[in-house]
């Protein structure tokens, strides 16, 4: 389903979606802020954000350039005066970006450079500067079931933060604000970071994430926990000692709920990036 | 598990992607359009995420961790909870006095400046707001569910809350707004605002729910009103929601941080700052003599100061005196000295009988040492920069607000005993950094000679204290204004003189000749790290965080030929490191003054560096100093908004 998924949207599919607005709450859904985003009226190429407090209340804009081969380079942050605010750079090693960001007098904002990986997948681990310790993790849930999102997760893979995405062109869904307002199991292809289990949960569960052949057959239990009602993101096969040992290639993989089947999802395992050399 | 179910997904799966691939692949290019996730990302990164939250403080980095920062507590009425504001980490901590933990944590979508609980104990309001998102508001907690269930908008830099007796109503300062905000809890909207002084800082109410008392920082006076110059109280009528009377102080007292009432509602009791001896040399600070650490006793019946009491000894000063709070009983009146960490517990009826008596003798207490010696102790607590305390149960609860490891620490309520505090954990350590070292030594008064003053005593939060100094540099000194220190470090030289080639000089001068001790380097370079920090606060003037029309319009104004002001005034600093002789009617220095930056002029009144300017707009008008081109009236008031929207 989802191969066949993927490659009738792949074919037929318009240009990718592009983002108007972000809103970001805390784990209490406490509105913090949102952004909004700026494209070339003629390439269609983003150009910058602006960013404001929840309650509109302007904070700077951001100009974003970026080089010849299309990576973010730099963003300058400009305040209501249009002066200058923030400088943040990126500079790209072997799929790792580093990004710094410093005030106007040059002082250093975040101890960087905040490292992360630069794959093509959902899930990134952050990293800050001298440490290989994951700091935190920065997940997007694209799911076009609903309003998609991004979370934000300490290095224990508890919620901190989240945001709401809205499109340019879409019709504004229903959001979905509230970290746990439904029953709600999913799991999604991770790759370099292993699988991400994401869970909204009403009330205790038992939750088991198993892989599968294509053909059906069981191969490995990657998980079973038991939860509390509430939020939940787990990362499974992101470390040493939690490697999924099976080979290379193409599975599916199965959520189950108190041994309901409840989520399904292909589960794309490649062994060089997965669980080992971190 | 049934594999039925993926042996039909492969058929559609395989038998799709066949049928697609022969209708359309022929007639396509070969192209790879990127996913929705990948687009997002490329738009909205792992970058753009964690640059919002790290700017905004939301996320701990090496440079800017996530401290604690406790400023407020208050208590269940109850008595078997302590909820305590962590300002900088966003949340408030629910205390279990029973077992001693903490049972819940609370998230603020800003920082939380003050805490008041609903009389039945169901509700909690905290105000938020930070110098980064200065619009305030009032958060609502239902405290059974544990969860903000409502926000109500107020002013810039909402702190303070008070509610009254029979819980309806909650009035909140809004210090960067010069007013109170009167909620009506019910409706849960704001009834009216009322002027409350220049920066309301702190209130309390009666007993009786009647009156609202309001303390505020800074005076309104000019610096050179040197027979006037003091902080005001404000009375509020809470029923007809109305100002009722405000209460000039003593020349030279200001920088009101606490205020409470005692149970009798007979008394109110303030903690300041008084200074002096504003127009005389700053020789020394022994003997209180650059300023001393006073508790003031208000009639509220008289609505007048029957006399302010120096906390200090006469050979240590009892440096920022902070929260105050009288025992239920009435027994005890409990000080909590931010400066130097020490509480001052006094007997209060035996307190209220010596100011009485001494006040009808003639006796002015504001600067008479040993006054309540027989009647006070001292206790030294473990906590950094007490800000706030609460009396239970013969207990004292506090906690500082520079603590690496937040903790609340307990000690008992006596005069007599010497007690041993306990501390409980209220969150796990966050080592300081050199900058927040250096903000610590800012407000502290131990890095001062026998403790009598910090930083902070002149340099309000590090803007003015409106009141001039006399420097003690060693050369010819008259009276200059207090200047912020919003910039300072980067916009050499420093002083009105430009007597200090750069801000680590001024640091190093600062320590010698003002806090009277040799400097130490460490405390130095953390000081000039602190204020290489400071950011200014956004302007009340600012709409929504942008120019107004008018303020749009002076800023066209302001950079062109017609008035000259971006000549000096240079952005984004708006100052240009040079002096330049301006008449503002000193008789006594006429040397060229360093060009002061505009950068939140509108928080640091009076101008000119005799602090004799009281407006923008009469500095613009000043002789020599004037726009080139006669603006008209309009104009000037266009770019008076401009400027005040620094």
């Amino acid at each position: 389903m989802f191969v066949w998924c993927s490659t009738a949207w792949c074919i037929t599919a318009s240009l990718p979606l592009k983002p108007a607005r972000l809103d970001l709450f805390d784990r209490a859904d406490n509105p913090l802020m949102f952004v909004t985003f700026t494209y070339d009226p003629v390439t269609g190429e983003n150009t910058g954000r602006t960013v404001y407090m929840a309650d509109s209340t302007f904070v700077r804009n951001t100009v974003t350039s970026r080089g010849g081969d299309g990576k973010r380079e730099s963003d300058v942050s400009y305040n209501f005066n249009g002066d200058t605010s923030f400088v943040t750079r990126y500079t790209a090693d072997d799929n790792v970006t580093a990004m710094t960001i410093h005030d106007y007098f040059g002082m250093d904002q975040i101890g960087g450079p905040v490292r992360y990986s630069d794959d093509n997948l959902q899930n990134v681990d952050m990293r800050f500067q001298g440490s290989d310790e994951r700091a935190m993790s920065i997940v997007y849930d694209m799911d076009s079931s609903g309003a998609d999102r991004v979370y934000v997760l300490d290095r224990d893979g508890a919620i901190e933060y989240y945001g709401v995405f809205t499109y340019l062109n879409v019709p504004v869904r229903r959001q979905m604000t509230g970290v746990g307002k439904a029953v709600q199991v999913r799991i999604g292809n991770s790759g370099a970071s292993g699988i991400g289990l994401f869970l909204n949960l009403h009330g205790p569960a038992e939750i088991k994430v198993e892989i599968l052949s294509l053909s059906g057959r069981k191969l490995f239990t990657a998980f079973y926990g038991k939860f509390n009602a509430g939020s939940y993101v787990k990362k499974i096969g992101a470390g040493r000692n939690d490697r999924i040992p099976v080979a290379d290639g193409l599975y599916v993989l199965t959520a189950s709920l108190n041994g309901s089947i409840v989520a399904t999802s292909r589960y794309l395992h490649q062994s060089t990036l997965t669980g080992g050399g971190r | 598990m049934n594999g039925n179910i993926f042996d039909r997904y492969r058929v559609v799966a395989v038998g799709s992607i066949g049928i697609i691939a022969m209708i359309v692949v022929p007639f396509l290019p070969f192209q790879v359009f990127p996913s929705d996730a990948e687009s997002v990302k490329d738009i909205a990164g792992p970058g753009v995420i964690f640059e919002l939250l790290a700017l905004n403080r939301d996320l701990a980095t090496p440079t800017k961790p996530k401290w604690f920062s406790a400023t407020d507590i208050v208590s269940s009425p109850d008595g078997k909870y302590l909820y305590i504001a962590g300002q900088t980490a966003k949340v408030v901590k629910i205390f279990d006095l029973r077992d001693k933990t903490v049972c819940a944590t609370i998230s603020l979508p800003d920082e939380v400046t003050g805490l008041s609980v609903a009389p039945d104990g169901t509700m909690l309001y905290a105000t938020c707001s930070s110098d980064r998102w200065p619009s305030g508001k009032v958060c609502a907690i239902n405290l059974p569910a544990r969860k903000v269930t409502a926000t109500i908008a107020v002013g810039n830099g909402a702190r303070a809350p008070v509610i009254t007796p029979d819980g309806e109503k909650l009035f909140v300062c809004n210090r960067y707004d010069n007013d109170v905000s009167v909620i009506n809890l019910m409706m849960q909207s704001v009834s009216t605002r009322i002027p409350a002084g220049r920066e309301p800082y702190c209130a309390a109410i009666t007993p009786d729910g009647k009156t609202v008392i309001v303390g505020n920082l800074l005076s309104s006076d000019l610096a050179t009103d040197t027979n006037s110059i003091a902080s005001v109280i404000s009375f509020i009528d809470v029923d007809r929601e109305q100002a009722d009377g405000t209460l000039r102080l003593t020349r030279g007292e200001y920088s009101i941080h606490g205020l409470t009432v005692s149970p009798d509602g007979k008394y109110a009791f303030a903690t300041h700052f008084y200074s002096s001896g504003f127009n005389i040399l700053g020789s020394t600070v022994t003997g209180g003599w650059g300023g001393k650490n006073n508790l003031m006793v208000i009639d509220l019946a008289l609505k007048t100061v029957i006399n302010s009491v120096s906390l200090d000894w006469a050979n240590k000063g009892m440096g920022s005196p902070w929260d105050v709070e009288c025992s239920d009983d009435g027994a005890f009146l409990v000080v909590a000295h931010a400066g130097i960490d020490e509480l001052t517990i006094i007997d209060l009826p035996e307190f209220i009988n010596v100011v009485i008596a001494q006040t009808n003798d003639g006796i002015n207490l504001r600067s008479k040492f040993n006054v309540i010696n027989e009647i006070r102790v001292n206790r030294t607590v473990s906590s950094v920069g007490i800000r706030a305390l609460k009396l239970i149960d013969g207990m004292i609860y506090t906690t500082g607000y520079f603590n690496e490891t937040p903790y609340i620490e307990q000690l008992p309520l006596s005069l007599k005993t010497t007690p041993v505090a306990t501390t409980y954990p209220l969150d796990e350590r966050v080592p300081l950094t050199t900058e927040r070292k250096g903000e610590t030594f800012f407000y502290t008064s131990k890095i001062c000679f026998q403790y009598w003053r910090s930083c902070h005593t002149c340099h309000s939060f590090t803007g003015t204290s409106v009141l001039n100094q006399m420097l003690n540099s060693g050369v010819t000194s008259f009276p200059k204004n207090t200047k912020s220190l919003v910039y300072s470090w980067w916009t050499p030289p420093l002083e009105w003189g430009s007597r200090r080639d750069d801000g680590h000089a001024k640091v190093i001068a600062s320590i010698m000749l003002q806090l009277f001790v040799t400097p130490v380097d460490s405390v130095a370079y953390a000081l000039d790290t602190f204020l290489m920090s400071i950011q200014p606060v956004p302007s009340p003037f600012l709409e929504k965080g942008q120019l107004s029309l008018s303020a749009q319009r002076g800023k066209g104004l302001f950079y062109s030929d017609k008035t000259g002001c971006s000549t000096c005034h240079i952005p984004p600093l708006f100052c240009d490191g040079k002096s330049y002789q301006v008449p503002i009617g000193d008789p006594h220095w006429t040397d060229p003054a360093n060009t002061p930056s505009l950068v939140n002029c509108w928080k640091s009144a009076p101008y000119s560096h005799l602090g004799n300017i009281g407006s923008i707009r009469e500095m613009i008008t000043l002789p020599d100093h004037q726009p080139k081109t006669a603006l008209t009236p309009q104009e000037l008031i266009d770019l008076e908004q401009y400027i005040l929207s620094l």
